[in-house]
């Protein structure tokens, strides 16, 4: 080898461009100009040479191809039926259509970015978006079966309640009777039980399950160990609790030996049975450190079938059908309001597979998402479709050639849909890059509690998703420029010279109505994300009936064999309320039960003294809730009538309640409830409550919901072992946390400090799912804008320049910048106009599909509709603006000169 | 006679080098002849594509030399103007003659 010097690879990219039988000669030539330049000139020329060779060959797609028979090749190959190249003619074209494109896409690097950029962030939203949607709402629950699994509810729908009540145990074990039905009912309950004897003691979230729950409805074993067994699950059964995997690893270093062990729950031994596998989550109360059975019966009971605490899932037999399980449950529900109609009356079961249930809440909001994304991505595919359109029209001369050469118009749309594809395939790269990214942000911004985010990733499936999308967007943006490429007569533009005219009066059309559907699409987003931010708006505004500034609040369950009574618990909260207010920065302590939008369960029905009891299904229903003395005032609740509770509201004076507005004005209309008694089940007067005070409602279950009746007790006069204890701060509450802490392990080290936190963040919490929805319209409709005004000024240029004459002729005739301005841009109004038009009697159409999701704002909400539209004709302007100064400095002379 | 009778432009390049060439005409001999002549690069697979062509047509016929070392072992593919290919490129040149007399040069875009 006389030159092992010659670049290797181009030497075997030769291969791709060279028949066979010339390949040969064709390396020996090269190889020839190598050395000699080499030997003459130098190495790094030689290369550079060599290099060029090959590239130039790349480069030459007209009109050096192999094996035609014509001048230059045209593009529909000549029908020798003979000669017809290995592979198909189809295939051979394809493959050429997409090298060529790709050098095209080379050669246009400006136009090639922006548009791969744009279909890249499209093509990004939508997978990221998706990737949520298929994590939450699309994938088949990971169990055994999962299309057998459902959820059971009580239906209060026929007492005006909620569709989805929680269940007494008697009325789940009716249902778990029905065995050819139902494989297996279980019953379920949160637990906040306290660790210790680890490390500092800590409140965990668990659950409290019967014994079938793992073993017969999930069917998931246990990777050490076992799940529960009949036994476990008897009243006063010993204690075994089964570890979570993610738990058993953080706690107990994931040691295999720890089964058989004992480890403290508020302050009771319990026996590890088993851990259960690494992602194991059960579809319920999924955050579970860890399950201990419910140890339940019908013999402790069967007395509590009005005690609506549990909840339920159920796995149905082999081949039961939802309607066959909800027709049994129907039945027993009917039996059940015969047989115990003081707790039954108008009380069904309500069954629904249990997937659908869990993502109840969330899928509102992915698929407006979803479907906001996608309206982005037409958005950028009409802007894409536009610049291919400009850009067929700049390339006329070129496609007129291969017309004339003998390309079909069939030939030449697939060769533009080829470039289309390219360019799709392009932004489909950077959409998966940018998915990923998008991705983990959007689940960083996931509303707290959103089902399932954490099992939302990039995989096999949505890089599925991203293919098809990527195609469909090639397709859609690709086929407009072919489709006027491919029926465009190219004899105009041959006789004008390759320069000026359209590709025809309907290119020009099309292009319009291509932006009057963009503008109408902006328009519908940015009416969507007007919604949501004026709903969100309103949210905010909405009075919570407390004030949330300053305030710090903590949770305290104490352990029932340490604080076995009333007295022992009040004395403990006392002291520690009495501890709190001594520090420095804490200006005012109170406690409660359960805090605001928390929305805790613990109601009761109340009767009022002097009025007939009501009958069964009919029971006056409140909220009760347990105050210690400061409460009110703590949180701000503002007192609309009558006294707050004092500290001599103790077990020794008379009982006294505090009701709130909605329960004043519902039951003492016209009549002041001050003074009135009530009571619960007992009318001795003994237990008989005079109500002292009327306070504004609070929001207890969140800022949509009305606040439902509610009545506040005395803490002294009826305790409680798990209670919140609020404080008002003068500075940074969270500066606080350190030494309340301390304040509470003084008293009792072996006590958890749960949920620290203000109420500023519980507040913005509670808000987390609507801020999210808004946050992501507004991005997403900005995005629409930006590129709805980039393809209107796009096309305003594109037709400013196309009438270059004309103005230069008005301009000629006496037509000032003013006329020129007014008419460039009242041209780009028309067009903006009809997109505002079409976007209106869409957002009309649309904005319904959303009205759940909003809060007191009509979907039809006219100062949203104004607005956007005002938005959209000030950006259509600023967007015509400078190709219409452009216009107006033009120099006439020179325009009609130059045509 | 139809319009494929006239050569293409390289397709007329290529044949007037060769005409050019005395005997020894091949891929490095041609190119360096259009490069001279021409000062315009081309390429040498660009050529060849060309050539095939011509050869398709009979315009020129080929014969493969001997494998020499100059060339890492590869042997030279040696072209000759075939009659039909004079006939064509006399056709073509006359063509070009015809149509360059009374050419008035400023109809010629100069922009």
């Amino acid at each position: 080898m006389t030159s092992p010097r010659h670049p290797r690879s181009l030497e075997a990219l030769l291969a791709l461009l060279v028949p066979r039988d010339l390949l040969e000669v064709v390396r020996g030539d090269l190889a020839e100009g190598f050395d000699r330049i080499a030997s003459r000139e130098n190495l790094v020329t030689a290369r550079r040479w060599y290099r060029r060779q090959v590239l130039r060959s790349l480069l030459t797609p007209l009109t050096a191809r192999w094996g035609g028979g014509r001048a230059a090749r045209p593009l529909r190959e000549p029908q020798h039926p003979n000669r017809r190249p290995p592979g198909g003619e189809m295939m051979q074209n394809l493959v050429r259509d997409l090298r060529y494109a790709l050098r095209t896409a080379g050669r246009n690097l400006g136009f090639t970015v922006v548009v791969v950029a744009t279909l890249g962030l499209g093509i990004g939203a939508n997978t990221a978006i998706f990737s949520v949607v298929d994590a939450v709402l699309l994938r088949a629950l990971p169990f055994p079966e999962s299309e057998q699994l459902v959820s059971i509810w009580a239906d209060y729908t026929r007492r005006d309640g909620p569709l989805r009540e929680w269940l007494s145990y008697p009325n789940i074990h009716d249902l778990r009777s029905e065995t050819d039905v139902f494989a297996e009912v279980t019953a379920y309950n949160d637990w906040t039980p306290t660790l210790t004897g680890l490390g500092e003691a800590e409140q965990l979230n668990a659950a409290l399950v019967t014994e079938g729950t793992f073993s017969r409805v999930l069917q998931v074993p246990p990777i050490v160990g076992r799940t529960f067994l009949p036994d476990d699950d008897r009243p006063n059964a010993p204690n075994v609790v089964l570890l979570s995997h993610g738990f058993w690893t953080r706690a107990l270093g994931a040691d295999p030996s720890v089964i058989g062990t004992t480890i403290s729950l508020s302050e009771q031994p319990y026996t590890i049975v088993g851990v259960m596998p690494l992602g194991m989550r059960p579809p319920f109360l999924a955050n579970a450190a860890f399950w201990a059975p419910l140890q339940q019966d019908m013999a402790t009971t069967a007395e509590r079938r009005g005690d609506a605490v549990l909840r339920s899932v159920a796995r149905l037999q082999d081949g039961v059908g939802l309607e066959t399980a909800r027709a049994r449950a129907d039945a027993i529900g009917a039996r059940l309001e015969q047989d115990y109609p003081e707790d039954n009356i108008d009380i069904g079961y309500a069954i629904f597979p249990l997937q659908e249930d869990m993502v109840r809440t969330a899928r509102p909001t992915l698929w407006v998402l979803l479907g906001a994304v996608t309206f982005v991505l037409l958005v950028a595919c009409v802007n894409v479709a536009n610049l291919l359109l400009a850009r067929t029209t700049a390339r006329r001369g070129e496609l007129a050639v291969r017309a004339a050469l003998g390309a079909g118009g069939a030939r030449i749309a697939q060769q533009i849909l080829a470039e289309s594809a390219v360019l799709a395939a392009l932004g489909g790269i950077v959409g998966t890059a940018l998915a990923f990214i998008g991705t983990d942000i959007l689940v960083s911004l996931a509303p707290g509690g959103t089902p399932r985010i954490d099992m939302v990733r990039v995989d096999a499936r949505v890089l599925a998703f991203t293919g098809v999308l990527t195609v469909a967007v090639g397709l859609v943006f690709g086929v407009f420029p072919a489709l006027r490429a491919g029926r465009s007569d190219f004899h105009d533009a041959l006789k004008e010279g390759g320069r000026g005219a359209d590709l025809g009066r309907r290119g020009g059309r099309l292009r319009n109505a291509l932006i009057v559907g963009q503008v109408a699409l902006a328009l519908l987003l940015l009416v969507g994300a007007g919604l949501f931010i004026q709903s969100l708006r309103h949210l905010n505004a909405v009075d919570p009936g407390f004030d949330p500034s300053g305030k710090l609040t903590m949770q305290l369950i104490l352990p029932s064999n340490r604080y076995p009574d009333r007295a022992a618990t009040t004395r403990f909260y006392v002291d520690l309320e009495d501890r709190l207010r001594a520090l420095p920065g804490v200006d005012r302590v109170g406690s409660i039960n359960s805090l605001p939008l928390a929305g805790l369960n613990g109601d009761a029905g109340f009767n009022i003294l002097g009025r007939p009891a009501p009958p069964p299904g009919q029971a006056r229903i409140a909220w009760i809730r347990r105050v210690t003395a400061g409460y009110f005032e703590t949180m701000e609740i503002s007192l609309i009538a009558g006294r707050g509770f004092r500290d001599s509201d103790d077990p020794d004076t008379p009982r006294v309640v505090v009701i709130n507005e909605t329960l004043a004005e519902r039951y003492f209309p016209n009549q002041d409830p001050l003074g009135q008694r009530i009571y619960f089940g007992n009318p001795d007067p003994l237990y008989q409550r005079e109500i002292v005070g009327v306070v504004e409602n609070v929001k207890n279950f969140g800022i949509r919901r009305e606040s439902p009746n509610a009545i506040y007790f005395p803490y002294r006069q009826l305790s409680s072992t798990a209670m919140f204890i609020a404080m008002e701060t003068a500075g940074d509450p969270e500066a606080l946390i350190p030494s309340v802490r301390r304040a509470v392990a003084e008293m009792d080290a072996n006590l958890a400090v749960a949920n620290i936190g203000t109420m500023e963040s519980l507040l913005q919490g509670s808000l987390g799912s609507d801020r999210f929805t808004a946050l992501l319209l507004s991005l997403f409709a900005g995005l629409a804008l930006v590129l709805a005004a980039v393809g209107l000024y796009g096309v305003v240029s594109y037709n400013v320049s196309q009438r270059l004459r004309e103005m230069g002729v008005r301009i000629a005739l006496g037509a000032v910048s003013g006329d020129i301005h007014r008419m460039v841009i009242g041209r780009s109004l028309v067009l903006v106009g009809m997109g505002i038009g079409a976007g209106l009697v869409g957002a009309f159409g649309v904005s319904r599909l959303v009205t759940g999701l909003l809060y007191e704002v009509s979907p039809a909400d006219p100062v949203t509709l104004a607005v956007t539209a005002l938005a959209l004709v000030l950006v259509a302007m600023a967007a015509s603006a400078i190709p219409a100064r452009r216009a107006t400095r033009l120099d006439p002379v020179a325009v009609l000169n130059s045509e | 006679m139809g319009k494929g009778d006239y050569l293409g432009e390289f397709e007329l390049v290529v044949l007037m080098a060769l005409s050019r060439i005395d005997g020894d005409a091949y891929g490095m001999t041609i190119y360096d002849e259009i490069r001279n002549a021409t000062q315009r690069e081309v390429a040498i697979p660009s050529v060849y594509v060309t050539l095939t062509r011509l050869e398709k047509k009979g315009f020129v016929s080929s014969t493969l030399g001997e494998s020499t070392a100059a060339r890492g072992g590869r042997a030279k593919k040696f072209y000759q103007l075939e009659p039909d290919g004079v006939a064509a490129l006399n056709r073509s040149l006359d063509m070009l003659d015809r149509l360059s007399k009374g050419m008035r040069t400023d109809t010629v875009p100069t922009k």
